[in-house]
């Protein structure tokens, strides 16, 4: 049990900012047991949003309602002032898109890949066996701990076949819009193309495979094109592929992959890593199953577990030490002072008001 | 034998082993572990009987039928929503998604669970002493909210004592229960209009007594979702009997002159949506026009000021405006 009062907890640092804006997220210690959190702060007040407030509840409630060691559990949440806080248990070594960013731009080794993708797998198959689509599988919402954890979070965007007491077989519905519209990229054409099939469970494993992409790339497919572009692409059936000597030959068209990039140097390096490395048949055999145009060919999460892909990996693998440069996440007092006194501040700034006569 | 194999067993049967099991649960004694087990086991065949499996689907009308029989005859539903806090994790959400199919049925227009419901009423008030424990709080809370779209229910519901412990569940500090329970609370009072509007006529001093608390809670969620849902019920036109009596306590015009003024923004927000009908209001009792009066010049450059980057929003525009107008032109009255 952890109480729901700001005062038991002592933030320690700023992990990152999240869903736009609206949300930061902060690591900190439970002050009666000195557990690590992290708690999630929204900013409910500034946010426009009517529904923005019953987004939160309703994700609070889909992840109550999970529990399986690859999804974030919920531990408590309050309010205090003008903000909900959320608390769940930390996860130190950030989201996978955090490590993309900061360690692994060039993608991440492909053990880790497979470690993860099993994971997030497991999560897939126990949130499909409990009528849930997740919606929004992204390497911003897999999360690592420095126990070698993977789980699973941004339920936030998940959907229920069950409602009303029956069962829907397909939903049509989008997930809730995000303002940048980046959540996009990750759907399947199904989906996106909205028409009376609707989709189903499939979807999530189309996600599973552009996270694929994402993790052994360590570039989102898709994120330099306009989303209709993307969109036209994916209905068309073009599928976004894992990069390495297979797929990316060293000389041919060159100049259109550099077309919008301008072709600097970074990029022309992290092109030369692609060109040179081999990832395995069995990785790009288990991306391309995920990414089939056609959503009734895609295996599901418990097929996809027993893919020779997997195979790979051994009970002695450790996922932080095959991704040992990524640092764990550390207090640092001096932001978070800074950050709260700023707030006192704010807080003791008294506008100018009218006084009403009574 | 495999567990979940062909040997299926008969809606009575399933029934009387899950009661059994139940009722072992609730003992409590020393196969406690086997009784669990049992009732997982239970809920999962039925669930299944409702809803089908991936590979199967729903048992057919007269196998649901004998079911629901059965679950009536055995009034199961009570024992189960009364033992929730024993059952496990997984089983807690079965009950209530089994719970959520029963209630649905539909023969011809009569729906037997609701009949059967109303003939135990301590379902009901079972299910709302949910919010009382955290740990099945939110499995009652879908229950309660499907309840809550029959009007036999709702009435039920509304008429109680047990109601008004919704404003203190509403308020509790872990925001997930406190949310949860609005989102019921909310369906109770705006679900069925006629009979909404007929019980909040009925107990007008009571539920805008035991209000008033919310608008002045601490909790800034509840003081901002009770202001908003204070508006939608004043503005909807079955409760007009209602509006016209809130618009003439000058204290209810008081605090939300003072809500106008809050720091959070959206609640200066909502605030405006309830202030606006004590000013639309064409016969204004004197205490309100006299407050009016002696805020007039402050008022208009109040809401002159007020909100001007809403400049897309067209209705709230022409409203502040019409405001505005109205009390330029108040005057004392003759009377």
């Amino acid at each position: 049990m952890f109480n729901p009062d700001l005062s038991d907890y002592q933030l320690t640092s700023i992990i990152t900012e999240c869903c736009g804006g609206e949300a930061v997220v902060y690591s900190a210690v439970y002050k009666p047991n000195g557990q690590d959190v992290a708690v999630k702060r929204y900013f409910v007040d500034k946010t426009k949003e009517k529904e923005h407030a019953n987004l939160i509840q309703q994700e609070i409630l889909t992840t109550k309602e999970l529990q399986h060691p690859n999804i974030l559990p919920y531990l408590t949440s309050f309010v205090h002032g003008r903000d909900l806080y959320v608390v769940s248990p930390l996860m130190s070594l950030g989201s996978c898109r955090d490590v993309l960013n900061q360690y692994f731009p060039e993608g991440l080794p492909e053990l880790a890949c497979a470690i993860i993708l099993r994971d997030v797998l497991q999560a897939l198959q126990y949130l499909h066996k409990q009528l849930y689509i997740h919606r929004g599988i992204r390497a911003s919402h897999v999360l690592l701990g420095a126990d070698g954890s993977v789980q699973v979070s941004g339920l936030r965007s998940a959907a229920s076949l069950l409602a009303r007491g029956r069962r829907q077989r397909q939903l049509h519905s989008l997930p809730p819009p995000r303002a940048d519209h980046s959540h996009l990229i990750w759907l399947s054409p199904e989906l996106l193309q909205q028409n009376l099939k609707g989709y189903d469970a499939c979807s999530d494993i189309y996600s599973v495979g552009v996270l694929a992409c994402e993790l052994a790339n360590g570039a989102v497919p898709f994120a330099d094109v306009p989303s209709t572009l993307m969109f036209t692409e994916k209905v068309r059936g073009s599928r976004p592929q894992l990069l390495d000597k297979r797929t990316m030959p060293v000389l041919s068209n060159t100049e259109e992959y550099l077309g919008d990039s301008g072709g600097d140097s970074a990029e022309g390096a992290r092109r030369g890593l692609y060109a040179a490395r081999t990832l395995g048949a069995a990785f790009h055999q288990l991306t391309e199953l995920c990414l089939q145009r056609e959503p009734e060919k895609r295996p599901s999460a418990t097929q996809l577990l027993n893919h020779a892909f997997f195979k790979q990996i051994r009970k002695t693998d450790f996922l932080p030490s095959l991704i040992g440069r990524v640092k764990p996440i550390k207090p640092r007092p001096d932001d978070m002072s800074a950050l709260l006194l700023e707030e006192k501040l704010s807080e003791m700034d008294i506008e100018k008001t009218t006084e009403w006569d009574f | 034998m495999p567990l979940f194999g062909k040997s299926q067993k008969s809606p009575a049967e399933l029934v009387r082993s899950l009661k059994d099991a139940v009722t072992a649960l609730e003992r409590g004694d020393k196969k406690a572990e086997k009784a669990q087990e049992d009732v997982s086991k239970n809920l999962l065949l039925i669930k299944n009987m409702l809803y089908g499996t991936s590979d199967a689907e729903p048992q057919t009308d007269i196998i649901v039928a004998q079911l629901a029989q059965e679950l009536y005859n055995t009034n199961l539903l009570l024992l189960l929503i009364q033992n929730l806090n024993r059952i496990d994790f997984e089983g807690k959400k079965d009950v209530a998604q089994v719970f959520n199919n029963v209630l649905r049925r539909q023969i011809g227009t009569r729906s037997p669970t609701v009949e059967y419901i109303c003939t135990k009423p301590e379902i009901l008030f079972t299910l709302m002493s949910g919010y009382e424990h955290q740990e099945i709080a939110s499995n009652c809370g879908t229950m309660l909210r499907e309840c809550a779209r029959y009007e036999a229910l709702a009435k039920i519901m509304l008429y109680s004592d047990d109601f008004y412990n919704f404003f203190r569940y509403v308020e509790v500090s872990t925001f997930d229960i406190a949310s949860d329970a609005f989102s019921t609370f909310k369906e109770l009072l705006t679900r069925h209009k006629i009979l909404c509007a007929e019980f909040l006529e009925a107990n007008y001093d009571k539920v805008f007594g035991h209000y008033q608390r919310l608008l002045n809670s601490e909790n800034y969620v509840t003081r901002r979702q009770s202001l908003k849902l204070l508006g939608e019920l004043l503005l909807d036109r079955h409760n007009f009997s209602i509006m016209t009596r809130y618009i003439t306590n000058p204290d209810n015009l008081k605090l939300m002159m003072n809500m106008l003024k809050e720091k959070s923004r959206n609640i200066q927000f909502e605030a405006f949506h309830v202030f606006k009908v004590f000013v639309a209001n064409p016969n204004k009792p004197k205490p309100i026009l006299d407050i009016l009066l002696r805020n007039q010049d402050k008022l208009v450059d109040f809401l002159t000021k007020f909100h001007t980057d809403r400049c897309e929003d067209e209705q709230f525009n022409d409203e502040k405006a019409y405001l505005i107008k109205q009390i330029k032109e108040l005057k004392p009255s003759e009377h």
